[in-house]
C-alpha cells in the first residue's frame, strides 16, 4: 500500500486508476466498496496506523536570528548582548535565551551551516517552503502539500495539511498565503487554515438536516457537479469538487481542533501565547493522525528594529514550546514517527543596523530538527568566528529538502510524472541529503 | 510608447492590413455569424462594431496557426445566462431567457447587449468590480477603523463609480478624477477616495496605482530592480511614490481633499548594496520629469508664490494648487497618451469578460508575460484610445465577438489562451450574492447584506490567477445558516413554489430551469427523481435538498 502511494504524484491519471480500482472491486463482488473500506479490516488498519508518519513544521516566519538561538557568538563584535550556555551535548552551546532546549539538545539535530541565496521574504518563503526556486509557469507544491499527500492515510478524515496561523496578516507572508500552496498537485492538497479564535467557521450541520440527508444531499450535488466537471474536463470544477470532498472529513473531526478539549495543564505547560497554543494543538492533531501540521504566527521574527529586545521576548517562548513538544512526542511514543522542523526563511545579519536591528541574511544561518529519521544530538556545519560565513558543510534548500524526504522514508528524487509538465523531481539536481543528521 | 491624443488610428486605415480586412469581409464574416448561432446574426451587427471584427480576425488567425477548430457557437439560452452574469451581475430569470429566445429578430443578441449596457445593473456590476480593482478587498472592520466617516466617503466613491459607468465616462477621465483628486463638480468628488483612503501612505498609493492603471505589479521593485522584468526599475517604484508624496489628506467643508504641497518630498532610496540615490519623477517608459532639487540638507521655504492664485469665489478651506503639481504632471505626462494605460484597461475588460487576460495575469503586464495575441492587444488599445476611451464600446465589442460567443465545452488541443471555447469564470462574491437571490426568491432586486458580506469574506477574488476553490468556501455553502435559509421553503420563495409542484419530474425541470436555464439531461432527471421519490414522506425537505444540490453545484458557481 505504501509503495502504491509513493508512486502517486497526484496526477489525474492516478485518480483514474483509483476509480478503476474501486469499480473493479465493486464489479468483482468484493464486500469492500471503497478504499477506506479496507480499513475496516482490523489488521490492515492497525498496520497502516503503525506506519503512519507525521511532520510538524514550526515556521518561524520573518526569520529569527541564529546568534540569539542556535549559533551564539558571545564576546565577538557580532554576538550581541546575550551569553551562551552549555547544553546536554558536551562542548555545544546555545543562546542563554534557550535554557530548556539546552537540556534536550541531545534529542535534536542542529544545522548551523544553512546557506541560501534569497534575501527577500516572499521569495525566500517560497524557496524554503517549496524547496526550489520558481520555474514559471509551473508551481511546485509546498512541503506540506507533498508530505500531506504522501503521508496521509486514505481513511483519515483529518485534513492532510493543516496550517495553524492566528491571523491573515503578516506582510509578505500574507501575500504568500494568498498564493497557490498545492501547485501542480491540485487544490485538494492545499492547507486547511485554522487559527486565531481556534474556530472553524460553518462547521456545524444545519439543525433541520439529518446526518443521512446531509450526506445524501452532498452525494446528489457531487453527482451533478461531477457530470459538469467531466463534460467540460473542468479543472475549476475539479477544484470545487475536491473542496467539497473535504467538508465531510473536516466536520467529522472538528472536535480535534477544539483547544478546550486539550487538558488545561497541558496547555499551560506550553505557555499562553498563540504560537504555544497552536503548537500544543499541532501535537494533539498529530496524535490523532494528522500527517502534516504547520504552525505559523504571522511574521513576528523580522527584527529590523531592536533585534535583541524582540528576541528576548520571542525566543523564551520558542524555547518552552520546543522543549514541551519534543518531550510530549517522546512520552507518547510519537517522536520516532514525527519529524519536527524548526526554521524560518533565512537568518539575520551579523552586524546591527542603525535601528539596532538585524537585517535579512541568507548567507549563514541555522535550523533545527528532531524525530522521525533524524539522528539525535548532531550539530552539523559551522560558521566562522563572527558568524559571517559558513566555515564548513554548507546546506542549501535542496539538501535540506532531500534530508527531510529521506528522514521520512520518501525517495527524494522521485520524478513527478504529470501530463503536460516538463521533468520535475521532488528534489532537483540530485542534491545530497545531509547523511550526518539522518538516523 | 507614447502616442499623440486622438490620432485617427483605426486599423482599418492601415494600408498593410487592407488585404486581411478584405479577406475577412469577403469570406470570414458570414460563416462566422452562422457558426455563432443557429439563427444567423445579421452581418450588419458586426459591421457596426468594428472592434469585434478585429477580435475575430486575430483570434481566428491563431486558431489556424495552431490548427485548432474552435467550439461551436453557444446556444441562445447559454448566451443569455453568460451575458446577464457578465453585464448585469446576476443570472437571468427564466422569463427573461424565454423572452430573449422568443425574439425572432436576427439582431436579438446585440439588442440584449445594448439593453443590458443601458441598465443600471451594468453600472452596479462594474462598480463592484472596479471597487476591488482600485480599492481592493479590505475587512469591513479595518475600513471603519482607518478613516473618519468612512461609510459616507466610501458611499460617495461607490456612487461615483456607478455614475461613471452608467454615463460611460471616458476611462482616461476616470483615471484623471482619481489620480488628480481635485474635484470640480460634486459628481467627481467621490473619486477622491482612491487617494484619500490610503491615508497619506504613499507607498500604498504607488502600489495601488501601478496595477490598477498600468497593469503592472511593482512591489518587488521597492528594494531592487525587478529580477525578471528588466524594464521595472527600483527608481520607478520610488518615482511613483514621489509623484504622490506631497499629498496630505484634509477634511474640508466641501468634503475630503488631498492637498498638495509645493515643496518637500525629496527622498533617497538605497538598493540592496546600500547605494543611495535620489528618487526622481519617473515611471516605466515615460520620460523623466525635470524638477529643481534643493541641495541635500537645505531647508526649503514654502510660500504662497508657489501656488496658483485662488480662483474667484473658491471656498476658503479649499487646498491651494501648487504651480508645479507633481500629481498634475503625472496625469498629463505619464498617464495621458500612454499606450500602457489603454493596454492595461483593454486587457482588464477582456479578462473580466473572457475569463483570462490577453496578458495573464492581468497585473503582470511586463516583459516576462507576453500577450497571447499581441497584435490584438495593440489594435484594441489603439481603438480604445481613438474612441475616446469608450468603455461601453469596448465591452460591447468583446461580448459580441465570436470567441465570446463560443460554447464552453473544451475542444481538442486548445490551450485556454487560444480562446477556442468559452472559458469558465467563477462568479464574484457580488454576482454570487445576486444570483443566489434571483434563484431563491425569483426577484431581481432582492438583497441580503449579511449574505453579501459573508460571501465577500469567503470569495474575495475578482481576477483570480487560477480558478481554485477553498475549503472555507465549501464549508460556507454547505453549512451556513444563510444558505440554508435560501433553500428552505417559506415566504413564497422558490423553494416553496417548487415544493408545491406535485409531479417530481416537473419539480426537477422547474428547478433546473431557474438555476441552470436548461432542461435536465436524462441521467440527471433519473437521479434527481429517484432522490425525491425516496423522500416521499418528507417532500419539503427533499425539495430543499435538491435545491441546495443545484445551487451549491459547479454549474451555478461558474459563468460558462
Amino acid at each position: 500500500m505504501t509503495d502504491v502511494k509513493r508512486q502517486d504524484c497526484g496526477s489525474v491519471d492516478h485518480r483514474v486508476h483509483r476509480r478503476q480500482f474501486l469499480e473493479g472491486m465493486v464489479a468483482g463482488g468484493l464486500s469492500v466498496a471503497s478504499f477506506s473500506g479496507l480499513f475496516s479490516i482490523p489488521a490492515f488498519a492497525e498496520q497502516a496506523r503503525k506506519e503512519q508518519k507525521h511532520c510538524i513544521l514550526l515556521w518561524l516566519c520573518g526569520a529569527p536570528s541564529q546568534f540569539e538561538t542556535w549559533d551564539p557568538k558571545p564576546g565577538t563584535p557580532t554576538g550581541g548582548p546575550f551569553r551562551s550556555i552549555p547544553t546536554k551535548l558536551p562542548g555545544v552551546q546555545v543562546s542563554e535565551l534557550m535554557p530548556r532546549t539546552a537540556t534536550i539538545l541531545d534529542k535534536l539535530s542542529v544545522i548551523r551551516s544553512m546557506k541560501t541565496a534569497q534575501n527577500e521574504h516572499f521569495q525566500a518563503i517560497d524557496l524554503l517552503t517549496r524547496g526550489d526556486a520558481p520555474r514559471p509557469p509551473f508551481i511546485r507544491p509546498t512541503l506540506g502539500s507533498v508530505l500531506g499527500q504522501q503521508l496521509a492515510q486514505l481513511d483519515s478524515p483529518i485534513p492532510s495539511f493543516v496550517l495553524l496561523d492566528p491571523c491573515p496578516e503578516g506582510n509578505e507572508f500574507k501575500a504568500f498565503k494568498a498564493g497557490n500552496w498545492a501547485g501542480w498537485l491540485g487544490a485538494e492538497y492545499g492547507p486547511v487554515r485554522v487559527g486565531g479564535e481556534y474556530r472553524i467557521e460553518n462547521i456545524a450541520r444545519a439543525e433541520d438536516l439529518s446526518e443521512a440527508d446531509h450526506e445524501q444531499r452532498e452525494a446528489l450535488r457531487r453527482f451533478l457537479s461531477r457530470k459538469y466537471e467531466n463534460d467540460r474536463k473542468s479543472a475549476a470544477a475539479a477544484s470545487l469538487n475536491a473542496a467539497y470532498e473535504r467538508v465531510k472529513g473536516l466536520m467529522s473531526c472538528a472536535h480535534l481542533f477544539d483547544l478546550e478539549k486539550i487538558p488545561q495543564k497541558d496547555r499551560e505547560r506550553y505557555g499562553p501565547g498563540t504560537f504555544a497554543q497552536h503548537t500544543v494543538l499541532a501535537r494533539h492533531l498529530v496524535e490523532n493522525g494528522a500527517p502534516f501540521v504547520m504552525v505559523a504566527n504571522g511574521m513576528p521574527w523580522d527584527c529590523h528594529v531592536l533585534n535583541h529586545e524582540i528576541h528576548q521576548m520571542l525566543v523564551p517562548e520558542l524555547d518552552q514550546v520546543i522543549y514541551q513538544l519534543i518531550t510530549d512526542l517522546e512520552e507518547r511514543g510519537l517522536l520516532d514517527k514525527t519529524l519536527v522542523l524548526i526554521m524560518g526563511e533565512f537568518g539575520r545579519t551579523p552586524t546591527l543596523n542603525d535601528a539596532r536591528g538585524r537585517d535579512h541574511y541568507p548567507n549563514a544561518w541555522s535550523m533545527a530538527m528532531a524525530g522521525c529519521g533524524i539522528r539525535k544530538g548532531v550539530v552539523y556545519g559551522a560558521t566562522d568566528t563572527n558568524g559571517v560565513d559558513v566555515k564548513e558543510n554548507p546546506v542549501d534548500q535542496r539538501r535540506l529538502f532531500a534530508t527531510v524526504f529521506s528522514a521520512l522514508g520518501l525517495d527524494p528524487y522521485q520524478q513527478y510524472d504529470l501530463p503536460g509538465l516538463p521533468s520535475f523531481f521532488r528534489v532537483e539536481g540530485n542534491a545530497e541529503p545531509v547523511r550526518e543528521v539522518l538516523a | 510608447m507614447r502616442v499623440p491624443r486622438n490620432r485617427p488610428s483605426l486599423n482599418l486605415l492601415r494600408r498593410d492590413r487592407w488585404p486581411i480586412y478584405t479577406a475577412i469581409i469577403a469570406a470570414g464574416l458570414i460563416p462566422v455569424a452562422v457558426a455563432v448561432s443557429d439563427r444567423p446574426v445579421a452581418a450588419a451587427q458586426a459591421a457596426q462594431s468594428q472592434p469585434s471584427t478585429l477580435i475575430n480576425q486575430w483570434v481566428e488567425r491563431r486558431w489556424s496557426a495552431k490548427q485548432v477548430s474552435p467550439a461551436p457557437g453557444v446556444d441562445d439560452r447559454a448566451f443569455a445566462r453568460r451575458v446577464y452574469l457578465d453585464l448585469a451581475g446576476r443570472i437571468p430569470t427564466p422569463s427573461e431567457v424565454d423572452s430573449f429566445v422568443a425574439d425572432p429578430g436576427d439582431d436579438r443578441r446585440p439588442k440584449l447587449v445594448d439593453r443590458l449596457l443601458a441598465s443600471p445593473e451594468y453600472a452596479q456590476r462594474m462598480r463592484d468590480v472596479f471597487d476591488v480593482v482600485f480599492i481592493g478587498r479590505k475587512p469591513e472592520g479595518q475600513r471603519r477603523r482607518r478613516a473618519p466617516n468612512p461609510e459616507g466617503l466610501r458611499g460617495e466613491w461607490l456612487a461615483y463609480l456607478e455614475r461613471s459607468f452608467a454615463e460611460n465616462r471616458p476611462w482616461d477621465r476616470m483615471l484623471q478624477d482619481m489620480l488628480l483628486s481635485r474635484p470640480e463638480t460634486p459628481a467627481e468628488k467621490g473619486a477622491v477616495w482612491f487617494l484619500f483612503s490610503r491615508q497619506d501612505k504613499y507607498q500604498d498609493i504607488a502600489e495601488a496605482v501601478s496595477p490598477s492603471v498600468f497593469g503592472v505589479q511593482i512591489q518587488c521593485a521597492q528594494c531592487h530592480d525587478h529580477p525578471l522584468a528588466e524594464e521595472i526599475k527600483q527608481s520607478h517604484y520610488w518615482g511613483l511614490v514621489a509623484f504622490f508624496n506631497r499629498g496630505k489628506n484634509r477634511m474640508t467643508k466641501q468634503g475630503p481633499r488631498v492637498a498638495e504641497s509645493a515643496i518637500g518630498g525629496f527622498a533617497n532610496f538605497a538598493n540592496l548594496s546600500g547605494e543611495s540615490q535620489p528618487a526622481q519623477l519617473v515611471f516605466l517608459g515615460a520620460p523623466k520629469i525635470d524638477e529643481t532639487r534643493p541641495p541635500d540638507g537645505a531647508k526649503e521655504q514654502d510660500s504662497p508664490d508657489l501656488y496658483e492664485p485662488r480662483s474667484e469665489g473658491a471656498p476658503s478651506d479649499e487646498p491651494p494648487v501648487p504651480k508645479f503639481s507633481r500629481r498634475a504632471r503625472f496625469v498629463e505626462q505619464v498617464v495621458n497618451g500612454n499606450r500602457l494605460v489603454a493596454r492595461a484597461a483593454v486587457n482588464r475588460f477582456w479578462a473580466l469578460l473572457m475569463g483570462r487576460g490577453l496578458v495573464h495575469p492581468v497585473d503582470k503586464m511586463d516583459s516576462q508575460h507576453p500577450a497571447s495575441h499581441p497584435e490584438l492587444l495593440d489594435d484594441l488599445a489603439r481603438d480604445f484610445e481613438a474612441s475616446g476611451f469608450d468603455v461601453k464600446r469596448l465591452v460591447r465589442a468583446i461580448v459580441l465577438s465570436r470567441p465570446y460567443q463560443l460554447d464552453s465545452h473544451p475542444v481538442a488541443g486548445a490551450q485556454p489562451e487560444l480562446f477556442a471555447n468559452g472559458l469558465e469564470k467563477p462568479l464574484t462574491a457580488e454576482v454570487l450574492h445576486r444570483s443566489l437571490l434571483v434563484a431563491a426568491t425569483g426577484k431581481v432586486d432582492a438583497a441580503n447584506p449579511e449574505l453579501r458580506a459573508e460571501l465577500i469574506e469567503a470569495f474575495p477574488d475578482v481576477f483570480p490567477e487560477e480558478n481554485l476553490s477553498s475549503l472555507p468556501q465549501t464549508m460556507f455553502m454547505t453549512n451556513s445558516p444563510l444558505i440554508q435559509q435560501l433553500v428552505r421553503p417559506g415566504g413564497g420563495n422558490t423553494a416553496e413554489r417548487l415544493a408545491a409542484i406535485a409531479d417530481p419530474a416537473q419539480r426537477v425541470r422547474e428547478a433546473f430551469r431557474i438555476a441552470y436555464h436548461r432542461e435536465p439531461a436524462p441521467d440527471e432527471l433519473k437521479e434527481t427523481i429517484a432522490y425525491l421519490t425516496a423522500r416521499k414522506d418528507r417532500p419539503q425537505q427533499a425539495t430543499t435538498q435538491l435545491w441546495w444540490a443545484l445551487l451549491a453545484g459547479a454549474e451555478f458557481r461558474f459563468n460558462h
